[in-house]
């Protein structure tokens, strides 16, 4: 496959290819950048070299032969020589496995999260069929107490949908009930054809069940079970403070260390965020150290303001210190090893700092 | 002190962390997670429970550690490069009490972390022989601390309901693992982010797992009233327990608003040595790329919403958590007095489950807080009795039946932190593994070798891929780019070892490099995925 006969495709050809190569947002490209990526996908090399196994997802079944021909390409660019996995790993995932098939989630009460994918025998029959594939079709089934055979549904809602996507957020109009969803799409006749029927599912209540206790022991008449209801913080549960406020921000503390731009503090400065980040600012920040160094004889016994110093095998020592305002008086005192000659020599260091204000 | 026992409290520690294991790279950002909660939380836990069996407290706590965590704490790897990473934060602290001679406001604070991270060392390597695991085993056997499982890796079950194999196999390798590193089966577990959806329960029950806990509208909306609220737990029909979680309780800690932890006088955060430093001095203990970390020094406290911060007053910081432990004690008497008038004489329990994690390491003075809560609790209160859920069951073998709502203690409370556009890409590839690995079991129940081999790497991927962790960093919106690519790495290893098995070319050098890799859980059996 080469770029003439690529452009020889259609679009929707072009998307499928696209999908089977794995290529992300692949609906929003072009036709001309679609090829663009899907050569870029295939990735055959400019040294010759064999393409990474990546272009092998063009054929289902060439990638039987992928874990074994593939080794040693990678280069190790790693720290360590560690054995490493000789795949590459910078592979996407294929957007569909070649089934034809939708399956239904449950999100909360009130939404569903549908994802399909029709694969290419089932689009040609539907082509045959003079369906129009663009224009699919969400068939929402409530099957609420019954065994769902595809007629004897309580209710049922459609929702058009188009064929760029594979995913949908479904609204549904009460919580508690099940639900089962037909993929299909208007015929030639403007019949509905199914394509896939999802599994069947139940979205949970959002209050209190209206099924009292047999047992007589655990029976909550409805003032009871209000009581107990509002002491449980029942009508709190949607302002709660879950785990997801404080466990987020214990996400960004430890990705802290990740992004540098996450934190972007400096002394006495928080981060951008908690400043507001609002209006124009400025700011700047001055601190001081002070080195203290020196040498001596390595066996010597050495003090710096009364506190012993570590020397360095040869001798020498460095003291690094955070230096306030003010005036530091810093004896150091150095004894032989003998203990018979002792030198002194104390630096004097005064900071004062003005603030410039133009 | 002769306790007239009015209700009780069950305070429950999630500790969790995702599998990060690079031996690949020398210095591996990700893996700091681990060594900051040893530091921060693991290492001062064990130590608050140190000091409360030495004092003779008669406490009691529970404890989720994770399969992932407890594989990471086990792993000798991870092990060493702990050791070798609190001894340089050892010789930070060094320079930083000599650094800060002249500054008297931060001296004492540099003092204070060169004292924690000595001990820390010496708790690690002399005490605990670079093994928390045998740290936590030893309170659980001393009858103190519960330690509970989790999913395998924390995967969240209700999204995961179509494959039952696969929410099996989540909780049997987690037995399993429990079973390996503590000596005895899990009697309790806690789901990956709380979460519970009708029918997990028999799963459960399988795995001689007694009890589960669900956030409160879990109990609330069950499909029966509950009686007695969240302060009773229900029996779901198989007889497998759930608690409901203490909105009051958990508010008081978690809330970032009225929480203990936002108290002016605790540490802050933000405010790292790792940023605020001259940059040649930090270099040694920043990311060896020179990029700017955390190093878990920080000097100074909340102070208020302001940019200016003041110094961290150790002293001050937990009197407050003292004040702290006391107010929550007082809360929880008053919640239980009220409560036992209005339950016919039962006895409610109280349930307050955090993340291990919030204590120590976000919330720097957590530790003590629960150290002063235990013990206030134990000594001081009559009415409030600290209680495990094991405990309670025997005690109180006679609960309602009826079978929780879905639920989970995310934002909003259902599925949606780990279903929104940020991730919902990746449900039909988990799903399409699991389904795969249930053909693979099936289809080579007997498999031996090599093949083996390969199946129980590809049970290994899978469960990786599977972990919230990933799909929870993608709604965050942080490190997004590390947790798509473990997603599409173990995805995609699995794939590789799934056609590799189906067409017979499994090449033990892949299989090899992939369990160096993906280390976890040695002993996996991949028939738990057989029908």
């Amino acid at each position: 496959m080469n770029k003439t006969t690529l452009k020889q495709k259609s679009k929707k050809e072009l998307l499928n290819i696209a999908s089977e190569l794995g290529i992300e947002g692949a609906a929003s490209l072009t036709s001309a950048n679609l090829i663009d990526a899907i050569l870029k996908a295939m990735d055959v090399t400019s040294d010759g070299s064999p393409g990474s196994p990546r272009s092998l997802r063009l054929d289902d079944e060439n990638l039987e032969v992928k874990g074994a021909s593939k080794k040693f390409e990678m280069q190790d660019k790693r720290l360590v020589a560690e054995p490493e996995y000789p795949i590459d790993e910078t592979r996407d995932l294929p957007q569909g496995y070649g089934d034809t098939k939708i399956v239904a989630m449950v999100r909360d009460p009130y939404w569903l999260f549908v994802y399909w994918e029709i694969n290419h025998d089932k689009r040609r029959e539907l082509g045959m069929l003079g369906a129009d594939t663009r224009r699919l079709v969400l068939r929402v089934w409530d099957v609420t107490g019954v065994s769902f055979n595809g007629f004897n549904a309580n209710d049922h809602f459609d929702v058009d949908v188009n064929d760029i996507t594979n995913n949908w957020y479904l609204q549904m109009p009460t919580p508690d009930k099940s639900w089962c969803i037909d993929l299909g799409v208007l015929g030639a006749d403007g019949g509905f054809v199914l394509i896939a029927r999802s599994n069947t599912v139940l979205t949970p209540r959002d209050t209190l069940s209206d099924r009292i206790d047999e047992d007589v022991q655990w029976h909550a008449p409805d003032e009871a079970a209000a009581e107990m209801y509002r002491i449980s913080g029942g009508y709190k549960v949607t302002e709660l403070a879950g785990s997801e406020s404080i466990g987020a921000l214990l996400a960004q503390h430890l990705a802290a260390n990740l992004s540098s731009g996450a934190v972007a503090s400096s002394s006495n400065i928080p981060r951008k965020d908690e400043a507001g980040g609002k209006g124009k600012d400025f700011w700047l920040v001055v601190n001081t150290e002070l080195i203290v160094y020196g040498a001596t004889e390595p066996d010597a016994k050495v003090t710096l303001q009364g506190q012993p110093l570590r020397l360095r095998p040869d001798g020498t020592f460095s003291v690094r210190f955070a230096l306030p305002d003010g005036e530091q008086v810093i004896p150091v005192h150095a004894v032989n090893a003998d203990g018979d000659m002792e030198k002194q020599i104390t630096p004097i260091v005064t900071r004062s700092t003005r603030v410039d204000i133009p | 002190m002769a306790k007239n026992t009015k209700g009780y409290l069950a305070l429950v520690l999630h500790a969790h962390l995702p599998f990060v294991r690079h031996p690949e790279y020398e210095d591996f950002l990700e893996e700091d997670w681990l060594y900051e909660a040893i530091t921060e939380t693991y290492l001062p836990l064990l130590d608050v429970y140190e000091g409360l069996v030495r004092d003779n407290i008669d406490f009691r706590i529970t404890m989720s550690i994770t399969p992932p965590l407890a594989n990471m704490l086990a792993d000798e790897l991870l092990q060493n490069r702990y050791l070798k990473h609190i001894r340089e934060l050892i010789e930070l602290a060094e320079k930083e009490v000599e650094r800060t001679r002249w500054m008297p406001e931060f001296h004492e604070t540099a003092k204070m972390y060169l004292e924690k991270f000595e001990r820390c060392r010496y708790l690690f390597e002399d005490v605990y022989r670079k093994n928390l695991i045998t740290g936590f085993r030893r309170f659980q056997d001393l009858g103190k601390l519960e330690i509970i499982t989790c999913g395998a890796t924390h995967g969240f079950m209700p999204l995961m309901d179509l494959y039952p194999n696969a929410v099996r196999a989540q909780i049997q390798v987690a037995r399993r693992d429990y079973e390996r590193h503590f000596g005895r089966s899990p009697r309790g577990i806690w789901n990956g982010e709380c979460g519970y959806y009708p029918g997990l329960e028999t799963f459960l029950g399988e795995a001689g797992i007694r009890f589960f806990f669900v956030d409160s509208h879990g109990i609330l909306h069950a499909d029966k009233r509950p009686r007695y609220g969240v302060f009773a737990p229900l029996f779901c029909p198989n007889r497998v327990a759930a608690f409901g979680r203490d909105i009051e309780s958990s508010k008081s800690v978690w809330s970032s608003e009225e929480g203990y932890p936002g108290d002016f006088n605790y540490r802050e955060f933000y405010r790292d040595i790792g940023f605020d430093l001259d940059f040649e001095y930090i270099k040694p203990y920043i990311h060896e790329s020179g990029l700017r970390i955390n190093t878990g020094i920080k000097y100074y406290r909340i102070t208020g919403r302001t940019m200016y911060k003041e110094p961290y007053n150790r002293q001050k910081a937990l009197e407050m958590a003292a004040e702290h432990a006391g107010n929550f004690m007082f809360n929880r008497e008053k919640q239980v007095e009220h409560l036992s008038g209005v339950m016919d004489g039962k006895t409610p329990i109280v349930v307050s489950p955090y993340d291990a994690e919030l204590f120590g390491h976000w919330w720097y003075e957590g530790p003590d807080f629960l150290n002063f809560l235990l013990r206030k609790v134990s000594t001081e209160s009559d009415c409030i009795e600290l209680i495990t859920p094991s405990e309670y069951l025997e005690r109180h073998p006679d609960q309602q039946t009826a079978t929780p709502s879905l639920s989970s203690w995310g934002n909003k409370g259902y599925a949606e932190v780990w279903l929104n556009s940020t991730n919902d890409w990746i449900y039909r590839h988990l799903h399409k593994a699991a389904e795969r690995m249930n053909e693979l079991a099936n289809a080579h129940r007997n498999a031996e070798g090599v093949i083996r081999r390969a199946l129980n790497q590809a049970a290994r991927e899978l469960l990786l891929a599977q972990s919230s962790d990933w799909a929870f960093i993608m709604k965050t919106n942080t490190m997004v780019e590390y947790a798509v690519k473990r997603t599409k790495d173990h995805i995609n290893r699995f794939t590789d070892l799934y056609y590799a098995v189906k067409s017979g070319t499994v090449d033990e050098t892949v299989v090899s490099a992939l369990e160096r890799k993906d280390s976890i859980f040695p002993d996996i059996d991949f028939r738990v995925y057989c029908d």
